[in-house]
C-alpha cells in the first residue's frame, strides 16, 4: 500500500494545490504535510515516483500488517495535525 | 331502525401491526378506502339502473362504514357497513347493501389481480385506480392490507408493490405519490409563493410551505449558506420512471445536525464505478441505506457523529478524534463487518478489533468504547 504525495521540494503548497485541482481535475479542501524525517521515525520508506508527473513521491507502507498501517497512518495524521493546514480552499 | 351488517375485515399484516394495534396513519388508508368504495358502489347503481341519470337522494348520506372493533391476535379492522332506514319522500325505497357489496367485490378483484400482475381495467375505471394512490400510502416495505384475507390462496394483497401498479394502470396516471424521508439544503424559500427549493445529492425538488413550517424553512435558507441541512418529511410526487419530481405535501422539518450521519452518507450516492482515479467501487445505494438505519437506530445521540469518508473498495471509514485518541471504524460494504482500531499518538496504546454490525451486541461494544475514549456519560 502507499500514499502518494507532492514532493514539498520541487513544488509550493500552491503549485500543487493547482497541479491537483486543474491537471488532475480533482477536487481538494486543502493541504497537510509531514517531513520525509518524521516519516523514517516510523519506519516509512519516502521515494520519489516520477512516473505520473515529476513531482510526484510516495510514502511506502507496502509490508506492514493492517494494525501497523493504522497505527502508523494515524500518527502521520496526528503529525501533520499539529503541523497545521499549508494551506486551505 | 339502522341495519348494520359485517362488511370487511381487512387483515394489516407486518411488524408494526404485531401487537394488535393499528397505527393512526394506517386509519388514513382506511378512510380513502371507504370513499373509494362510496365511488365504486355509485357507479354499479347507475351501471345497473342505465335510465338513471343521477344518484338517487340519502344513497350515500344514509350508509357509513364504520371500524366497530379490531380482532384479536392480530390487526384485523372490523368494518360495518350501516344503513339508516329511508326517510325523505322517496317512495321507492333503495337496498344501497347491494351496490355497496359490489363495489366491495370489485375492489378487492382489482387489488387480486394486480397482485398477480393482470388487467384490473374491467373491474375498475381509471378515475376510482385514482383512489388508490392515497389508499395504502403509509404502508412500508414488508407490510400490506389483506383485503380478502379468509381467502388463504387469494387474500388480494394492497402492499407497495400493488399500490403502484394500480394506481399506474389508470390510462391518464402521470406518476404516484409516496410518503418520502429527505434530507438536504434549502437552497430558496418564497413566503409570498409558500414555496421552497431543497438540494438534495443529485436533484433539486420543490414543495410547498404550510404556516406551521415557514420560520424552520427561513431559518434553515440562512444556515444553508454554511452547508447545514434540514430533514424533512411528507408526500413527494413520482413520475412513471418512479422518479421524485417534487413535493406534494411537508408534514415535518427539522435542522440536522452539521455532521449528521444519514446528510453525510447522502452524498456518497452520488459516487460512480471508478470515482477514485479510476478505479473506486461506489457503495451500493441499498447498502448506504442500510448504514443510514443501521446508524439511526444503534448509534446514542449522546456520542458525537464521526467523520465518515467513502473508500476505493467500496466501504465506509467512520473516524473520531478526542485529545490523543485517534480512532477508525473501516467498514466493509457490503458484508457489514467493520474493522475498528483505535490509537493514543502519545502512549502508543492502540487496540484492533473486527466487529460484525449485524449484531447489536457489537454496537453496544462500539458505544461503550466510544463513550470511554471520548469521555461521554451516557
Amino acid at each position: 500500500m502507499k500514499l502518494s504525495v507532492y514532493d514539498g521540494d520541487q513544488m509550493t503548497p500552491e503549485e500543487a494545490f493547482e497541479h491537483f485541482t486543474s491537471v488532475l481535475q480533482q477536487q481538494s479542501v486543502g493541504e497537510l504535510a509531514v517531513t520525509v524525517s518524521e516519516c523514517e521515525s516510523l519506519d516509512l520508506k519516502v521515494e520519489s515516483d516520477p512516473a505520473p508527473f515529476p513531482e510526484h513521491a510516495i510514502i511506502d507502507f507496502t509490508g506492514l500488517g493492517r494494525k501497523d498501517v493504522e497505527s502508523k497512518g494515524k500518527k502521520l495524521k496526528s503529525i501533520a495535525d499539529a503541523r497545521g493546514w499549508l494551506l486551505q480552499a | 331502525m339502522p341495519e348494520t351488517i359485517e362488511f370487511l375485515s381487512p387483515r394489516l399484516v407486518g411488524n408494526r401491526f404485531d401487537q394488535h394495534s393499528i397505527p393512526l396513519e394506517v386509519l388514513k388508508d382506511l378512510s380513502a378506502l371507504e370513499e373509494l368504495i362510496v365511488e365504486v358502489a355509485k357507479w354499479h347503481y347507475l351501471r345497473a339502473n342505465k335510465d338513471r341519470k343521477r344518484i338517487p337522494k340519502g344513497f350515500v348520506d344514509q350508509v357509513s362504514l364504520k371500524v366497530t372493533g379490531i380482532y384479536e391476535g392480530s390487526a384485523i379492522p372490523l368494518i360495518a357497513l350501516t344503513i339508516a332506514s329511508a326517510v325523505g319522500d322517496t317512495l321507492f325505497p333503495i337496498d344501497q347493501r347491494e351496490y355497496f357489496e359490489k363495489a366491495r367485490d370489485s375492489v378487492i378483484a382489482a387489488v387480486d389481480a394486480a397482485e398477480r400482475n393482470l388487467p384490473v381495467n374491467e373491474f375498475l375505471t381509471d378515475s376510482h385506480l385514482a383512489y388508490f394512490d392515497r389508499i395504502g400510502r403509509s404502508l412500508r416495505e414488508g407490510e400490506s392490507l389483506e383485503l380478502n384475507a379468509a381467502n388463504r390462496q387469494r387474500p388480494a394483497r394492497l402492499n407497495r408493490s400493488t399500490r403502484k401498479y394500480l394506481t399506474l394502470a389508470a390510462a391518464s396516471a402521470e406518476g404516484y405519490t409516496d410518503e418520502v424521508s429527505l434530507r438536504g439544503i434549502v437552497t430558496e424559500a418564497s413566503v409570498r409563493k409558500n414555496s421552497f427549493e431543497l438540494q438534495v445529492p443529485g436533484l433539486v425538488i420543490r414543495g410547498p410551505i404550510s404556516p406551521e413550517h415557514m420560520e424552520t424553512i427561513l431559518d434553515a435558507l440562512k444556515k444553508g449558506t454554511a452547508g447545514i441541512g434540514v430533514s424533512v418529511q411528507g408526500i413527494g410526487r413520482f413520475n412513471r420512471k418512479g422518479q421524485l419530481s417534487s413535493l406534494e405535501s411537508l408534514e415535518h422539518v427539522s435542522m440536522l445536525d452539521p455532521m449528521d450521519v444519514g446528510a453525510r452518507l447522502d452524498e456518497f450516492r452520488l459516487l460512480r464505478k471508478g470515482w477514485f482515479e479510476g478505479k473506486g467501487i461506489a457503495p451500493p445505494a441499498s447498502e448506504l441505506d442500510w448504514l443510514t438505519d443501521a446508524f439511526d437506530a444503534n448509534y446514542s445521540v449522546a456520542l458525537p457523529s464521526p467523520y465518515l469518508f467513502p473508500t476505493a473498495d467500496g466501504g465506509v471509514i467512520a473516524e473520531w478524534t478526542a485529545g490523543p485518541w485517534e480512532i477508525s471504524l473501516d467498514i466493509e460494504l457490503p458484508g457489514r463487518k467493520a474493522y475498528w482500531h483505535a490509537l493514543n499518538v502519545q502512549t502508543d496504546d492502540d487496540n484492533e478489533r473486527e466487529l460484525d454490525l449485524r449484531q447489536a451486541s457489537d454496537w453496544i461494544w462500539l458505544s461503550g468504547e466510544l463513550a470511554k475514549l471520548l469521555g461521554v456519560n451516557f
